[in-house]
């Protein structure tokens, strides 16, 4: 049987190897296997999140997957959430995985020539257009559900 | 060369933060692509040696599950005005995307490039690419809109009241960025943003190939 592009016995070695202990770690040692523990389960659930968005055509990015994968996880063990709380530091370090994305977006940008103000007007009022519409559409749902109660 | 753009990009960002004032991902993008080209870089080798911090994006989303699953019960109380904002904030971004680049003169090639830019940035060049625009035009849109949005954090903190809320519009205009932003300032914020970014990449999939085809007819 094969899954994923991965035969099976090499995909149960894999889970067996990274075996989520059920305790939030104590000493350095620990912690620092906690860490690897976690980069591994968030890197096999990044692939695993690939993988279906890919053999199922779904519309949306396999991290996405993968973190609704890992809910899903937590919600049946939900002390494996204080091992993983390594994965903060990862989320702290977000905005720094992003920079070299921001970098890159130059020279597309600078592709547009003279089209470029108008362009970054129209991002600008989608942006401002997204978030006020969003923020003001919750607030009035929670209104609404609230006066129905 | 490799490190060099690595070290670079570790060295500007540091640099960066110690700027107070300014949020570190604008000034140290704009330190950076002024001094890639000055360096003599050319941008496909920085983007090779920049590339382990990128491979880490995917785990780094994955690991948005956390604070999902802490803040759940918060969420869940809060789950049907979440939808109703994550679904108009998502229509809003497209339509006025489309009006607004229109109206301003865009050619429609541009107007499809930027119309999925809320979605995160591989689900805009996709559905951009569907739509018959520039991918890499979407996903660099995606990009540069998701910090404009994350610079409105704090105000959309205010305005919002209930953390949730502005998490939602956070998620929801500026997906991975504004979530990341999200992240730093309050963990509700953070776990709406996180399901608003997740909901709003499938909703502008769906939205997107619906509604600009309708405004630009």
């Amino acid at each position: 049987m094969v899954m994923f592009g991965i035969p099976y016995p090499v995909l149960k070695a894999g889970v067996a190897a990274v075996k989520v202990p059920s305790s939030a770690p104590a000493s350095a040692a620990e912690r620092v296997r906690a860490g690897i523990v976690t980069l591994a389960v968030l890197a096999g659930l990044t692939l695993l999140g690939d993988a279906l968005v890919g053999a199922l055509h779904l519309p949306v990015p396999g991290p996405l997957v993968g973190a609704a994968l890992l809910v899903a996880w937590l919600t049946q063990r939900p002390a494996h959430a204080g091992v993983l709380a390594s994965a903060d530091g990862l989320i702290a370090a977000l905005p720094l995985l992003f920079l070299p994305l921001l970098v890159e977006a130059v020279g597309p940008l600078r592709a547009l020539g003279p089209a470029l103000l108008p362009v970054v007007i129209t991002m600008t009022a989608a942006t401002v257009a997204a978030l006020v519409t969003a923020v003001a559409a919750a607030r009035i749902a929670a209104w609404l559900c609230s006066r129905s109660r | 060369m490799a490190l060099l753009a690595l070290a670079l990009t570790l060295g500007v960002w540091f640099a960066a933060t110690r700027l107070r004032g300014v949020p570190p991902i604008l000034s140290a993008a704009v330190a950076l692509a002024l001094l890639v080209p000055a360096l003599g870089i050319d941008p496909a080798s920085y983007a090779r040696g920049a590339s382990p911090l990128v491979a880490l994006l995917g785990p780094a989303v994955v690991a948005l599950a956390l604070p999902l699953f802490r803040e759940r019960a918060g969420l869940a109380r809060r789950l049907v005005p979440a939808v109703a904002g994550i679904l108009a904030g998502s229509a809003a971004a497209i339509v006025s995307a489309v009006l607004v680049g229109h109206a301003l003169g865009l050619s429609d090639a541009l107007v499809r490039a930027l119309a999925p830019r809320a979605a995160t940035a591989p689900v805009a060049a996709s559905v951009a690419a569907a739509l018959g625009g520039d991918a890499h035009l979407a996903a660099a849109a995606a990009v540069v809109g998701g910090v404009l949005g994350a610079l409105l954090a704090p105000l959309a903190l205010r305005f919002a009241r209930d953390p949730r809320d502005a998490g939602i519009g956070l998620g929801t205009a500026a997906h991975g960025i504004g979530t990341a932003r999200a992240a730093a300032l309050d963990p509700a914020a953070s776990a709406a943003a996180a399901s608003a970014m997740a909901l709003n990449a499938l909703a502008t999939a769906v939205l997107a190939p619906l509604l600009v085809p309708l405004l630009l007819r």
